[in-house]
């Protein structure tokens, strides 16, 4: 089973994506922050195949966790999906510069085509394969 | 005169000119040399003749001297103020004075014409040497542009014009003493006339050289001015006019009567010889009674010598062809005695004699009777302590006067300076008012009325200044600050008035502030700083050159404008944070019911056997959608119009763009039920890759390409895309249901469709802003969009072009 984090700190987005990937088979983990996610990566002892990321969250920003991922040896290698709702040019720019593997909007694709784009991510990215 | 450059002229005449010239003063000395040798007569007519024919020569060479002048150096120009001067005085206006105002024997005239003629070019010459020494200093100057000590050169050329005028005076006086003594010693000239000569001769040197010092102060005027300016020598003033004119006046008041007396005293010699040839000649007829009393034998000198004329008076008894003695008399007058019976004769030998002669028939011998003028001159003291008097107190009076004007000239034009002093100081009253009721006190009205006029501009302008909201600084060539307003003093912080350009390049250290100021002066443009930070504050900040527009276009200063952009800048912040959480929180709850309702019509179908309940679902996810996209369609609006979306400028090829577009998974949601085909033309070729936002391309596209298929029913979407001129287009073109020509020109606006009125809604439900949009993205990117052709019911053209990379 692969498995897939969710950070994602609106419980509704959350219960909705999760459900996607599971019925699509994917196996989920669930961080509802930042710190927490970090906290969950850390410790885990079989890292995720890919991590969904969402932007605007409190405390700490899905900025400032793509960093700490991208800055750390153990988890840099795990593709980062960014999925939000901050479409502005720059923000995509930002993400990309820091390292994201894909970004996608919210409101643009249903959450079935999100889990598809996601999957694509994961066959690309040999590190996430294992 | 000098400035202006007329076509070049030959300096030859001028030559020519003063070859003539030497040649007519040779010729004229060799004729009166020729006189004096008894070979050729001489009279007043011939003297005159002479030296209208040698002012005639002075005349033409001074013509055409003036003719050319710009052709000489400077101090040929000066040679020639000399020359001229001197030669005009003593060859044209000087020997008329002497004609008239002194007496000479025909030895005298010649040796006078000589002195004329020798003395002119030679002492004239010396006093031109003299003159062009000293002049030296001032010629360079002329020639470099330069000098050591420029205050020294200035009062030097101000001091100048005096010098030639003393020094003409005391080279004509010492012309007239020579010329006196000359006649005293070759021609026996009577003392009295030497001194009437030396006398005339002063008052004339006066009034030659105040002539002087008038014709080379205004030459030397315009080098003074140029030295002025080349050295920026300020307020040298020295001259003082209540010392000057009083100068001039009484110098020409002195020389004047000097003249006056000159010709009353010769006017009392005429006098005096008339009265004494009358008494002689009644002498004449008491001693022929005497004589006629007496018989022969009696002593006739003895008789005779009672009837002699004053002290030195002498009487003369000539026998028959005995001779007059030549001793004391010119030849002129014994010739005239000895070949005439009778007659009254004035003698100019040494002394100013009349001689009255006759026959007397009783004892048929000659009777000459000598009489001195100058025995009789006793009235005359008289008349010149008159005359003393009374020209002392026409000169005082004269003088008084002119104080009196001079005094009031100068109140008004100190009252005048001290006003412009005032408006200079910033010191009120800057008007004055004068009651002379005539030009002057016109002066002080239009005076009043313009500085009153640029003292108001002045005021407006400097609060208009003051209550700008902007910091404005105005700053002169040299750095130094003229106007600094109070919004200035604000944003610095500055208390003091006197703030220096120093004082703001430190408080703006963030920016080079010299470095500003030279670019701006030296490239006159305006250079504008978008955000400058000082003390946690924005600033945008302006350097505009300040430029003269009359004449040289010369940079004169700079001004800096400081608008203080904080406010702006934190709700700009603001704008864009807004529109940050809008589309967040707007897009999460829609993203929700739509990602939710997808899933049931995905994974639940099963569930959803009620026909109705999956109508419900069908409608909900539908109606979530096109709420997605309206929302998202008002942000993007909102984002395009505050200018916060950003455009990127990418190189892609915008073929591989419209391919991947229109590709079948693509279009697949846009198509739903419809079989409409989509096809791609391409021209031959390679086509260039654009410079664009590759992103926002692709969204006018989508737009246009969903806006055709909703509009069609059947038949093709075709794309066209060609390269055009620096641009490359694309056209969509469809077999849709058209545009009506009357809603043609709505359809870029914002909220529009091509519906007939507001109230009548497209069937096709949308917002309305997908093209506005569309526009906004295309401008953004430097194309053009627009409706290339339409026709109801057959289907429409759209295009849009951006910018090819070249």
């Amino acid at each position: 089973m692969i498995k897939v984090l969710i950070v994602e700190d609106d419980a509704e987005e959350m219960r909705l994506y999760e459900g996607a990937f599971q019925l699509n088979g994917y196996g989920v983990d669930k961080a509802h922050n930042g710190e927490e996610a970090l906290q969950k990566l850390k410790l885990a002892e079989e890292k995720p195949a890919v991590i969904v990321l969402d932007l605007m969250m409190p405390n700490m920003n899905g900025f400032d966790v793509l960093k700490q991922l991208k800055a750390n040896p153990e988890l840099k290698n795990i593709p980062v999906a960014v999925l939000t709702n901050l479409a502005q040019s720059k923000d995509v720019e930002e993400v990309f510069k820091l390292g994201a593997a894909i970004h996608l909007v919210k409101s643009k694709f249903d959450p079935q085509q999100i889990v598809e784009k996601v999957g694509e991510v994961i066959k690309i990215n040999p590190a996430a394969k294992k | 005169m000098d400035k202006t450059k007329p076509e070049r002229k030959s300096k030859v005449p001028v030559y020519v000119a003063v070859v003539g010239m030497m040649l007519g003063i040779v010729a004229a000395l060799g004729y009166v040399i020729l006189s004096l040798l008894e070979e050729v007569p001489m009279s007043w007519s011939i003297f005159f003749g002479w030296l209208a024919l040698l002012a005639i020569l002075d005349i033409l060479l001074i013509y055409l001297f003036t003719q050319r002048g710009w052709e000489f150096s400077f101090r040929a120009r000066a040679v020639m103020r000399l020359w001229g001067g001197i030669t005009l005085w003593f060859w044209l206006f000087a020997p008329f004075f002497f004609y008239l105002g002194t007496n000479v024997n025909s030895l005298q005239l010649k040796w006078t014409a000589l002195t004329f003629l020798w003395e002119v070019p030679v002492l004239g010459g010396l006093f031109m040497l003299v003159c062009l020494k000293l002049f030296r200093p001032i010629q360079e100057f002329e020639a470099k542009g330069e000098v050591r000590d420029p205050n020294k050169l200035y009062k030097f050329i101000l001091r100048y014009p005096l010098i030639v005028g003393i020094a003409v005076v005391i080279f004509a006086v010492l012309g007239y003493f020579v010329a006196s003594w000359q006649l005293r010693l070759f021609a026996f000239w009577p003392f009295i006339e030497q001194i009437k000569n030396i006398w005339s001769g002063t008052a004339i040197a006066l009034f030659i050289g105040f002539f002087f010092y008038l014709i080379f102060d205004i030459f030397l005027a315009g080098l003074r001015t140029r030295l002025e300016k080349n050295y920026q020598i300020k307020d040298m003033t020295p001259r003082k006019m209540y010392i000057r004119i009083p100068i001039f006046i009484i110098t020409i008041t002195l020389a004047g009567s000097m003249l006056v007396g000159f010709f009353v005293f010769q006017s009392f010699q005429s006098l005096i010889k008339h009265s004494v040839t009358d008494s002689l000649t009644e002498e004449a007829e008491h001693i022929r009674l005497a004589l006629a009393g007496y018989p022969p034998s009696v002593d006739t000198e003895a008789v005779l010598a009672g009837f002699k004329k004053g002290e030195r008076g002498k009487i003369i008894v000539l026998n028959p062809k005995e001779n007059v003695p030549a001793e004391g008399l010119s030849p002129e007058t014994v010739k005239f005695v000895n070949e005439n019976q009778a007659g009254v004769v004035e003698d100019l030998k040494n002394d100013y004699k009349v001689i009255s002669f006759f026959v007397e028939p009783s004892i048929g011998k000659k009777i000459v009777s000598v009489a001195w003028t100058e025995e009789f001159y006793a009235p005359l003291q008289s008349t010149v302590s008159f005359f003393v008097i009374g020209d002392s107190l026409t000169i005082l009076l004269v003088l008084g006067i002119v104080f009196f004007f001079v005094t009031l000239l100068i109140g008004a034009i100190n009252s005048f300076s001290s006003a412009v002093e005032r408006a200079e100081a910033d010191l009120a009253p800057y008007t004055f008012h004068l009651s002379t009721a005539d030009e002057l006190e016109k002066l002080s009205h239009v005076f009043s009325r313009y500085i009153t006029g640029l003292e108001e501009e002045r005021s407006r302008l400097r609060a208009s200044v003051q209550s700008l909201p902007l910091g404005f600084i105005l700053v002169d060539a040299k750095q130094n600050i003229i106007a600094l307003n109070s919004a200035t003093k604000q944003l610095f912080g500055l208390s003091a008035d006197a703030a220096t350009f120093q004082d703001i390049a430190r408080k703006l250290e963030s920016v080079s502030l010299f470095e500003y100021y030279s670019r701006c002066l030296a490239e006159k443009r305006t250079i504008e700083l978008k955000e400058v930070s000082m003390n946690g504050r924005f600033f945008r900040v302006f350097f505009t050159p300040v430029v003269l527009s009359r004449g040289t276009n010369e940079v004169i200063g700079m001004v800096i404008l400081i608008e203080d952009i904080t406010e702006q800048k934190l709700l700009d912040r603001a704008k864009d944070e807004f529109l940050s959480i809008a589309s967040h929180e707007l897009r999460t709850p829609l993203t929700v019911i739509r990602g939710n309702m997808a899933m049931i019509k995905q994974f639940f179908s099963a569930s959803l056997r009620e026909k109705k309940l999956k109508e419900m679902v069908d409608d909900s996810y539908n109606a979530s959608v096109r709420l997605i996209k309206i929302v998202n369609d008002f942000l993007d609006v909102a984002g395009l119009e505050q200018k916060i979306i950003e455009f990127k400028k990418e190189r892609f090829d915008l073929v591989e763009l419209v391919k991947e577009t229109i590709s079948f998974q693509e279009t697949e949601p846009l198509l739903g039920a419809k079989k409409l085909s989509l096809k791609l033309n391409l021209p031959p070729g390679t086509i260039p890759p654009v410079v664009a936002d590759r992103d926002k391309a692709k969204q006018v596209l989508v737009n246009l390409i969903s806006n055709a298929i909703e509009h069609t029913k059947k038949g093709d979407i075709t794309l066209n895309v060609q390269a055009e001129d620096r641009f490359l287009k694309v056209l969509v073109s469809d077999t849709g249901s058209g545009i009506a020509p009357e809603s043609r020109a709505l359809l870029f606006r914002k909220f529009q469709q091509a519906g007939k009125s507001i109230f009548t809604r497209d069937v096709i439900r949308g917002t309305g802003l997908g093209l506005y949009i569309s526009k906004m993205l295309i401008d953004g990117m430097g194309g053009k969009i627009g409706l290339l052709r339409s026709e109801v019911d057959k289907g429409s053209t759209f295009y849009f072009t951006l910018p090819a990379a070249l």
